[in-house]
């Protein structure tokens, strides 16, 4: 008879990356640390979420938040009210434009970087002062700060279309316990699962063996070195026990087809469910917006199918009563140009750009900032996205000017030092 | 024997005019006086065609009438015709995305990317409306035709809608409801009939009369779903051969964002909806044909526009796979209109340095726009 344990080759990859990342914890050794232990321990117990939708490539900030019709750059499209009297969003997004009172937008986004390849990083790591190490993006900077909620689940879960596992690069220096586990087009990642024909206490014999191995193995290290070991296998036994919240069988089809039956519609319901059982903080990508040609068919395509998504979510959360502690952000790495080039595209645009936001901490129903007449800078001031970081720790009821790393003895702040929270956005 | 027509000499570019703004679909009115186009600043622009008298038959001064040497520095380009600037069109919003000329009619038919269709004059200073429709679709009208009677128009858009007008003052004549965005549509020879095709290469022949489907034909070469994005390439619906072939015109797309893929043109049987040839007539840099024009010495001519700075001007004959004759020298063509004359024709095209990211480097520091020039061209007689 066959023995139902699987083999190590079928663990090749994905379970051994989760698994395994203890291996990257020893090089990176897990080290980074908080300043002050006991006040992480009284934010863990808020229970505050995120969810952050991130469309790669660079939404236009004129089909989506900011238009800007009947002007020089304004393009094809109409507005259309929203349920925030005097406040238009591009016709292409009727549904958040319903949600418009629980949206806290900023349209006066100004960033450094155009291009994708730093532009992606320096936003999701705040862009802080350089201090020769790699900052965490905010997810992880989220898991490290807050950790798992009560839910135990792991902390930091991305959805994403295309390949999953663990994905230890977005931690930086705290190190790989701080990664994504990434669910590849809305997948676990493969062999994350109890094998069918193995018995829970075949199972449950198994890890007894394993706790004595790692134990006999931890009393000859240092406890840095086995942290992110025990982390990772405990979080991954407690997502074996809830494959209800991301089993894409049982998406109920009403909500498939509020959401949008899309890759965008059904990770952002697998998000909602992510964040119901309690996923501290969860990463939902859209890969394509990067719209150098033929923008404004592209957006007439992409742009709908975010706003089902979003606009159900935000419903969701808002009709849930989760809003007050889930914070939701949506954003990309820029946006786009106002100028029209020779292929009816537009090129990346950092300079004057709108992020969406709702929930946990923010002011519902506001527009902060505002470009000039025709959208190609911002009118005042305009906010980098170390101000983002800032706003979003304080909505969370994190102090940056507080809290902060603790790499390896050299502390470091969790957002820019030089910059501050858009106390407009705040609640 | 060889029954082949022989292919005509190169064209030869006659000006290049500048436009101040990004053109989107030129026509010259069916006398040959007007250059129309409509345009992305809620406006149809509109030039004069001016006829230049030789300089032998004018009352110059014998030395004035020299021609310049040709090693002239800054010389004059001498042009026998000019597109003289009149006031454009007004009181649309958004893009005049198309325009379309009525055959016999002193009447030009123009709708934007709201919902707006009008009937206008385009002769004198103030052009005066005939007729319009504030909302005639509900959002971005991609396309207006004409039949060849004048009798009708017909419109579709991102509405999904089909409709057909009395082109004499503008009622509805019928309508049909399309599951998809309707990108192109034009009238069947005869004006009985529209065909009308969408995001996804679906093409229908619509009795408009009978509000019944007669045919479909498979354009869906030109659609890729790349990712979350449906990529539509579809762009040009005409017929050849009194209406026994149906050309649909567009771009292969490889993926969506940057929106790599080739131009391309579909020829398909009209007797019995089957594709005849499918003939891919650029490289994937080089995106859509995004305007067809038919020249009775039987050739079509092709504007193409791909990534920034890549344009061309194709010759191509129904029956060959390859076009006879390219011109790469213009960036982003647009639009292609012939003359009724049927040896001149303009190329709308894109100001070169079109595209960039982020702040653009210019001297006053004022944010650059882009512009079309109009590419006046002369075949050989």
């Amino acid at each position: 008879m066959a023995s139902p344990l699987c083999k190590p080759w079928e663990h090749a990859l994905s379970r051994r990356q989760f698994f395994g990342a203890s291996a990257g914890a020893l090089a990176a050794g897990a080290l980074g640390g908080l300043v002050s232990p006991a006040a992480a321990e009284q934010l863990r117990s808020k229970e505050k979420q995120v969810l952050f939708i991130w469309l790669d490539g660079g939404m236009s900030q004129l089909e989506s938040w900011d238009p800007k019709p009947n002007t020089e750059f304004g393009g094809p499209f109409r507005t259309i009210k929203t349920s925030v009297p005097g406040t238009h969003f591009s016709e292409l997004m009727p549904r958040s434009a319903k949600q418009a009172h629980r949206l806290c937008v900023v349209r006066s986004i100004s960033t450094q970087d155009n291009s994708h390849s730093a532009g992606v990083g320096r936003i999701q790591r705040g862009d802080p002062k350089n201090r020769g190490v790699t900052y965490p993006f905010f997810g992880s900077s989220v898991a490290k700060i807050m950790g798992p909620t009560s839910s135990k689940l792991p902390a930091y879960v991305w959805v994403k279309p295309g390949s999953g596992g663990f994905k230890p690069e977005d931690a930086g220096f705290l190190g790989p316990k701080y990664g994504a586990l990434a669910f590849g087009d809305g997948k676990p990642p493969e062999n994350l699962l109890r094998h069918p024909s193995l018995t829970a206490e075949e199972d449950e014999e198994r890890n007894e063996l394993r706790a004595l191995l790692d134990k006999r193995y931890a009393e000859q290290r240092l406890p840095k070195y086995t942290e992110a070991n025990a982390y990772v296998y405990e979080s991954a036994r407690e997502l074996m026990k809830r494959s209800d919240i991301f089993d894409t069988t049982k998406l109920p089809a009403k909500d498939l087809d509020r959401y949008g039956r899309h890759d965008l519609g059904m990770h952002t319901l697998i998000a909602r469910n992510m964040l119901e059982a309690g996923v501290r903080f969860v990463k939902v990508n859209s890969y394509g917006w990067d719209t150098h040609g033929d923008n404004f068919n592209a957006h007439a395509s992409l742009v709908p199918k975010f706003d089902q998504a979003f606009a159900s979510i935000v419903e969701d959360l808002g009709a849930r009563g989760m809003l007050d502690h889930v914070l939701v952000i949506a954003m990309s790495e820029f946006g786009r140009t106002p100028r029209i080039n020779g292929h009816v595209g537009r090129d990346h645009w950092p300079e004057a750009w709108s992020v969406a936001m709702a929930g946990c901490g923010l002011k519902p129903g506001a527009v902060i900032g505002e470009t000039n007449d025709k959208g190609t800078f911002v009118k005042d001031k305009g906010h980098d996205i170390g101000a983002l970081f800032h706003t979003w720790f304080n909505a969370l009821g994190i102090d940056p000017k507080k809290t902060e790393f603790d790499n390896n003895g050299q502390p470091l702040p969790i957002a820019h030092d030089d910059m501050a929270p858009i106390r407009e956005a705040l609640a | 024997m060889n029954d082949k027509p022989a292919n005509p000499p190169a064209p030869r570019e006659l000006k290049a005019f500048q436009a101040t703004r990004q053109l989107l679909s030129a026509r010259f009115s069916p006398c040959g006086q007007f250059l129309c186009s409509g345009a992305m600043d809620q406006a149809v622009h509109r030039w004069s065609v001016v006829e230049k008298k030789p300089a032998a038959e004018l009352e110059l001064p014998d030395a004035a009438k020299k021609p310049a040497p040709k090693n002239a520095k800054n010389a004059p380009k001498e042009s026998p015709v000019e597109l003289m600037p009149l006031a454009p069109i007004t009181g649309f919003n958004g893009w005049v995305s198309t325009i379309a000329f009525h055959p016999t009619d002193k009447l030009l038919f123009a709708a934007d990317s709201w919902g707006k269709l009008v009937a206008t004059s385009f002769e004198g200073e103030t052009p005066n409306a005939i007729w319009h429709h504030a909302a005639a679709h509900d959002g971005w009208i991609r396309r207006v035709a004409v039949s060849n009677d004048g009798k009708l128009i017909a419109t579709c858009g991102r509405d999904r809608f089909v409709r057909i007008w009395n082109a004499a003052d503008g009622k509805p004549v019928a309508k049909h409801e399309h599951s998809e965005d309707v990108f192109v549509v034009n009238f069947t020879p005869d004006g009985s009939r529209v065909v009308f095709g969408d995001t996804f290469g679906k093409i229908g022949l619509l009795d408009f009369k009978s509000a019944k489907i007669e045919r479909q034909f498979d354009a869906s070469t030109l659609h890729k779903l790349s990712r979350i994005q449906d990529v539509a390439g579809l762009r040009v619906l005409m017929f050849l051969d009194e209406g026994r072939t149906l050309v649909a015109a567009g771009c292969q797309p490889k993926d969506g964002g940057f929106v790599e893929g080739g131009p391309a043109v579909l020829f398909f049987n009209i007797a019995d909806d089957k594709l005849i040839r499918e003939s891919r007539i650029g490289s994937e840099k080089d995106g859509f044909v995004h305007d067809l024009a038919w020249h009775p010495g039987g050739w079509l001519m092709a504007a193409t526009s791909g990534q920034p700075g890549n344009g061309k001007l194709m010759f191509l004959r129904p029956d060959e796979k390859e076009p006879f004759y390219t011109n790469t020298s213009m960036a982003n063509c647009h639009s292609v209109a012939l003359h009724p004359d049927k040896r001149r024709f303009i190329v709308t095209a894109t100001n070169r340095n079109s595209s960039g990211n982020g702040r653009p480097n210019s001297k006053d520091g004022a944010y650059p726009s882009n512009n079309s020039p109009i590419h006046l061209f002369e075949l050989p007689a």
